[in-house]
């Protein structure tokens, strides 16, 4: 998994900075490492995001929620809405495009020039706040068999 | 947080200086956005781990206390002079429906609120009820939250619909001071905090916001 996120701890208030810190957990199990088998120009890859994204037709997530919301690939991302809990983050930056949170076009963009192999089609979201990771073991295995019968190969994860 | 990275030992990592919020960097700037994805994606041809790398661009500097003297946004709060916050609260919404229409237009006649002509009377209405009592009734809290979702994302559209390109440092500043939303989101929070509820307080308002609201308005047009 990559996992492209986060900030500098020294431009946050001291609070802040304490409440970040306190979340500081050891590995989930032992080490799990995979080494590239293919090139990248040969991957197909998911996005996956805990910024709590989900169609408006879809149920919202709840203040503190473990589960998932699928996102196709094919369908328009600009009608994703965001129901994270959390007031701790911008959410301007999505309002003003969606690629900041969730880069689909740019996924897109990066199969169409070859550079990856392909996009999955179908993306998934999580609304990480309020829950400690464990709580998210059972979702996070039914997504993993979801993206194995993808055929995905590896995840872009976008944490907020 | 590089910190929290450090100690869960994901596989393969890449570090951001970004906002909390904003991990691809910069909203509408596809070639930042794509050399931020590759340099991820690039972590993928290593053969050994876990890596955890630092992405070396940072955004570029903003300067918020000038764009706010520059910003077209002016939110007239003090001049807003009705005695009942729902009549303040509409007026303001009023103000801003031009704007939300840009963006609706925008985004191909959609929006990120389910705010709309049906419900922002009644999501106002109770909203004002519940500030002028002073009181926020406990089975209604999850209804509060998500009305307040749907307020902010109708005020972030119309915002960033308006000319000019603000910082959200700049944004955050001009909402949580200059706004009649904004103080009423203030109020909810110190009403919450005095009926002892005080996370519920915090996903209301962050400490940030409540930091924020307290400084002295920069604007030039409140």
């Amino acid at each position: 998994m990559i996992d492209s996120s986060m900030v500098k701890l020294s431009d946050l208030p001291d609070y802040e900075r304490k409440h970040l810190l306190s979340k500081n957990r050891p590995p989930l199990g032992p080490p799990v490492w995979t080494a590239p088998k293919k090139s990248l120009s040969n991957l197909r890859i998911a996005l996956i995001t805990t910024a709590g994204l989900h169609f408006k037709d879809d149920r919202a997530f709840n203040f503190t929620d473990a589960t998932y919301r699928p996102i196709p690939g094919s369908s328009d991302a600009n009608k994703l809405m965001m129901s994270h809990s959390s007031v701790n983050f911008d959410k301007t930056g999505f309002v003003e495009d969606i690629n900041v949170v969730f880069p689909i076009d740019r996924l897109h963009e990066l199969a169409r020039d070859k550079k990856i192999g392909s996009v999955a089609d179908i993306h998934y979201s999580f609304m990480g706040a309020g829950l400690e990771p464990e709580e998210f073991e059972a979702s996070s295995i039914e997504v993993a068999k979801l993206l194995k019968k993808d055929g995905v190969d590896a995840v872009f994860l976008t944490p907020v | 947080m590089r910190e929290n990275t450090e100690s869960l030992e994901p596989p393969r990592a890449l570090w951001v200086s970004f906002p909390l919020g904003r991990p691809l960097g910069i909203p509408g700037d596809a070639i930042f956005q794509l050399q931020v994805m590759v340099s991820a994606l690039d972590l993928l041809n290593r053969s050994t781990g876990p890596v955890l790398e630092n992405y070396l661009t940072d955004l570029p500097p903003t300067n918020v206390e000038a764009e706010i003297a520059a910003c077209p946004i002016s939110f007239r709060k003090n001049s807003i002079s009705d005695s009942d916050w729902t009549s303040r609260i509409q007026k303001e919404l009023a103000l801003l429906q031009p704007w939300h229409d840009i963006s609706m237009g925008k985004r191909n006649g959609y929006s990120l609120s389910r705010l709309n002509d049906s419900n922002q009377q009644e999501m106002t209405t109770k909203l004002g009820e519940m500030l002028d009592k002073k009181t926020i009734p406990p089975n209604e809290l999850v209804w509060l939250k998500r009305a307040i979702e749907e307020l902010k994302f109708f005020y972030m559209e119309a915002m960033t619909a308006q000319p000019g390109n603000l910082s959200h440092e700049a944004l955050d500043s001009i909402f949580w001071q200059d706004s009649v939303l904004g103080e009423a989101l203030i109020q909810c929070h110190q009403i919450l905090v005095n009926q002892g509820q005080a996370q519920m307080a915090r996903i209301i308002a962050s400490r940030q916001a409540i930091e924020i609201a307290g400084r002295k308005p920069k604007t030039q047009g409140a």
